[in-house]
């Protein structure tokens, strides 16, 4: 090298040092705190507002941050006091009377009364809160009034002294004290939730184990045990919640140690269960995978055979052995194992191309002759897509034409939920369901019962006046034993007298989580409910810390 | 000098108003309703589906919508976030500075080493360092940015554990008299090396050319027959001419950058602006999209400004009129 070209390249080397010194001079890890869970959420919670909360993001911060007059036992589901350390229903199941905990205060340090359970309550149902989750308070009495202005208060919610809350129901529901522990029956505090300016969504104030210390957007937010919880503490100091969307990441900092916990992972269940055998957990999840018809348009339309056809045809076993790798379990029905009523003798479909055959010329379209190629909805999602394949597949070989029509998620939806008028544009779509409370009334209401076609949850746009009767006889029973049977006939008409949808699989959950963190129970309502406030951890990992 | 600045800055807003407008026209056109995305996705009650198109206007005309959302724009107002129920101003401000900052670091370092390396590569034309420089340009230029974060990743923090796998970091600097806080400085290196090694071939190749071509005219002969040593020749005779290329394309990949960042922010859970646009258009957060397409717009008009200021800048002869 002469001296020229020796000087050039040490002038363009030195152009290159930024890169180096970036490399080179990595910070020293920073010491391990006690009792700090790093956990991952793909993105930011939509609604931190409780009255709005819908998703399983805003359902996960929620709960943290806030607690209902009752709440489930993650395990049993049982419903224990939470806010209210007593309750009472009076023998015709109309009157609730709520005795509240002493002692329970808001983050901001305000005691807690029952003028803030009015509030709150009422709250979800102000027509100027359009909340979404207005469903859960809709049987109190009033509530409809209220909703239409033609009331300024809620008649059947009452706050007679600071302790004692009664709500009056307009009838009986023997599962409305499962609505109330759901996420959207939170106990708010008047004074900050009036703000016209909103800054409880970004800084929420609850009576839950955890507050809300920072929340930088898309990055992380950190929730700080509530020293003055009325339940006592939470064992860990605090808990990480870092906003990761790419799964694939996400894994690397689980594997290096910046995460403890999370619920959405890549790569086939039996590799990540090789490899982290004791981190890896499944349990099942209240939740109903499958494919549905527009029962309002033509070829679904009174048309049973030809959706009994659909049926046979699929083998759900492959789909979810092969595509899912275990992570779905076939289903013969709507109601998920582990529902009250849930029904193992539900005969439903096997997979038997033969029989597939026979029902499609019965429908009138033999060898699917006549039928025209239906378009199958699918959002985006590679797994959804798979799955979308492997039933076109088994549908061709019983001689039905299937096109996937993968869109992004809006279009999608907008598709298949037309209004409660007008069917939406999807004729046959993938669906999936997860109870927000542990009652055959949380499935087969919302998706059979024909007040609900349209967006309310009824997208196929079922209708059988004798499935309706059946589900509003079991909403007026308070005995379950009373309520299964009914249920369960509602049940057995949808499926195997209409096969209303395409019937397909349950939901299971995966999480990975590390084992020096104890007191973790995954909740059948979804690993949102990992009951946060009883975690600990056992002891120190050796690996390196990591902050967002 | 200032007259041309005045032109240049007038002219921004029919830029302006016409990105507004296409962003309208599109986003309206987009199937999907923004109401149901809101009222709670499967499931939603058809009274709070009515009430949420009231509260937004989106039972309007598509004529009344347009006039309110030119009208708003016009004030300053980019309106409120449909999903986050906050100004669209403050989300931009929380995130266009994490990608400002990406984009920033990445071109300084892509910059310095491309450059560097087209300079080695135009001073051993068509010998082997030039062939491997080039070979390597190629390989960079073709590899997708999010193949290349994951590689990277594996390597600088999984297998040597030198840099954290991802994120901003929480005790970064924080601006002050502003809402920024600078990402803390090992967490950018793996992003800002992504972005720059994807840009730096593009920058390399382009150094080199242009130098290639400089180094062919008559006066560098001259200065090569003044006795003047090869290494001024390349540094300081030809070099500068050679800039202006180089400029354009640091330019344009700088811009790009600011909006172009989105699969490198997914890979590296970057808080970055790219990512809350891709976001809003998903959830169909209009608001968020216009504002942010408006914001990159602005963005990418200026850094062309600054482009063409530039010109003037490394070469004397150009004259801004």
């Amino acid at each position: 090298m002469t001296p020229t070209r020796r000087a050039l390249a040490i002038s363009a080397l030195a152009l290159l040092l930024p890169i180096v010194d970036g490399c080179s001079a990595p910070e020293p890890a920073k010491p391990k705190v006690q009792q700090i869970l790093k956990m991952r959420m793909r993105e930011n919670p939509p609604d931190t507002d409780p009255a709005q909360s819908a998703d399983s993001l805003s359902d996960r911060i929620n709960l943290a941050v806030h607690d209902g007059l009752v709440d489930f036992d993650p395990e049993s589901l049982a419903i224990v006091p939470a806010v209210a350390e007593s309750w009472e229903i009076s023998k015709d199941g109309l009157i609730y009377t709520f005795r509240l905990h002493p002692g329970v205060r808001f983050h901001n340090g305000k005691v807690l009364t029952s003028a803030d359970v009015l509030y709150s309550f009422t709250r979800v149902l102000d027509p100027k809160v359009n909340s979404k989750r207005r469903e859960i308070l809709a049987g109190v009495k009033g509530a409809e009034a209220f909703g239409r202005r033609s009331a300024t208060q809620v008649e059947g919610l009452s706050a007679p002294d600071p302790k004692t809350f009664v709500i009056t129901l307009e009838k009986p529901m023997p599962y409305f004290l499962q609505l109330l522990a759901t996420p959207a029956a939170a106990i708010v505090p008047r004074d900050v939730y009036e703000d016209p300016q909103k800054a409880y969504l970004s800084q929420p104030v609850g009576c839950g184990p955890f507050k809300v210390a920072r929340w930088e957007r898309s990055n992380f937010m950190e929730l700080e045990a509530f020293g003055d919880y009325y339940q006592g503490r939470p064992k860990l100091d605090k808990v990480l919640v870092r906003f990761i969307e790419n799964p694939a990441s996400a894994m690397e900092e689980y594997r290096r140690g910046g995460l403890d916990y999370m619920d959405e992972m890549v790569g086939s269940e039996t590799s990540i269960a090789r490899e982290l055998p004791r981190d890896y957990r499944k349990a099942p999840l209240l939740g109903t995978f499958y494919f549905g018809f527009n029962l309002a348009r033509p070829p679904f339309k009174g048309n049973a055979n030809l959706r009994k056809a659909f049926n046979y045809a699929v083998d759900r076993q492959a789909l979810c052995d092969q595509t899912f790798e275990g992570t779905l379990t076939p289903s013969h029905g709507i109601l998920a194992p582990g529902t009250p009523g849930f029904n193992p003798q539900l005969k439903g479909y096997d997979f038997n191309p033969a029989l597939a055959r026979e029902y499609l010329a019965k429908a009138g379209f033999p060898g699917g002759k006549g039928l025209p190629a239906i378009d199958l909805w699918v959002n985006n999602n590679q797994k959804l897509l798979e799955s979308a394949q492997k039933v076109q597949a088994n549908l061709k070989s019983a001689g039905i034409s299937v096109r996937i029509k993968a869109v992004d998620f809006a279009t999608f939806l907008q598709a298949l939920q037309g209004t409660p008028e007008s069917p939406g544009d999807a004729l046959f779509y993938r669906y999936g369901w997860n109870a927000d409370y542990p009652d055959p009334d949380a499935f087969l209401f919302w998706l059979l019962h024909s007040r609900n076609i349209g967006p309310a949850g009824n997208i196929g746009r079922y209708s059988n006046p004798k499935v309706d009767e059946l589900l509003d006889r079991a909403r007026r029973l308070n005995a379950m034993e009373e309520r299964i049977p009914l249920y369960q006939e509602a049940e057995r008409i949808a499926v195997e007298e209409d096969a209303a949808w395409l019937f397909l699989a349950n939901y299971t959950q995966r999480v990975l989580i590390k084992p020096f963190v104890q007191g973790v129970v995954l909740s059948p309502l979804g690993p949102m409910r990992i009951p946060l406030d009883h975690l600990w951890i056992e002891a120190h990992p050796t690996a390196q810390a990591s902050s967002p | 000098m200032k007259s041309y600045l005045l032109r240049r800055l007038f002219g921004i807003l029919p830029v302006l108003w016409a990105v507004a407008t296409l962003i309208w026209i599109i986003l309206f056109a987009l199937p999907g309703d923004p109401a149901a995305m809101l009222a709670g996705g499967f499931r939603s009650d058809p009274q709070v589906l009515e009430r949420v198109r009231a509260e937004w206007g989106l039972n309007d005309s598509a004529g009344a919508q347009y006039l309110r959302y030119l009208a708003r724009v016009a004030c300053g107002d980019l309106g409120t976030s449909y999903r986050q129920g906050r100004p669209v101003s403050r989300i931009l401000a929380e995130t266009f500075p994490a990608t400002a900052i990406l984009a920033l670091c990445s071109m300084l370092l892509a910059a310095c080493a491309g450059v560097a390396l087209g300079l080695i590569s135009a001073a051993w034309a068509r010998r082997w360092p030039d062939d491997l420089i080039s070979f390597i340009c190629l390989g960079l230029i073709s590899l997708p940015v999010f193949w290349l974060g994951m590689m990277l990743i594996l390597l600088f923090a999984s297998r040597l554990g030198w840099l954290p796998v991802l994120g901003y970091g929480m005790e970064g600097l924080r601006i002050p008299a502003t809402q920024i806080r600078l990402p803390e400085l090992n967490h950018l290196v793996l992003p800002s090396l992504t972005l720059a090694l994807f840009s730096l071939g593009a920058i390399c190749r382009v150094t080199r050319a242009s130098l290639l071509e400089v180094l062919r005219q008559r006066y560098i002969l001259s200065s090569r027959a003044r006795g003047m040593r090869p290494v001024s020749v390349h540094l300081r005779a030809a070099l500068r001419n050679a800039l202006i290329p180089v400029v354009t394309v640091l330019g344009i990949d700088f811009a790009a950058l600011l909006g172009g960042a989105v699969a490198t922010e997914f890979v590296f859970a970057w808080p970055g602006l790219g990512k809350t646009i891709v976001h809003g258009i998903a959830d169909r957060d209009l608001p968020v999209v216009e504002g942010g397409v408006l914001c990159l717009c602005l963005a990418f008009v200026l850094v062309n400004l600054a482009v063409d200021l530039c010109y003037a800048l490394v070469d004397p002869r150009v004259r801004l009129q």
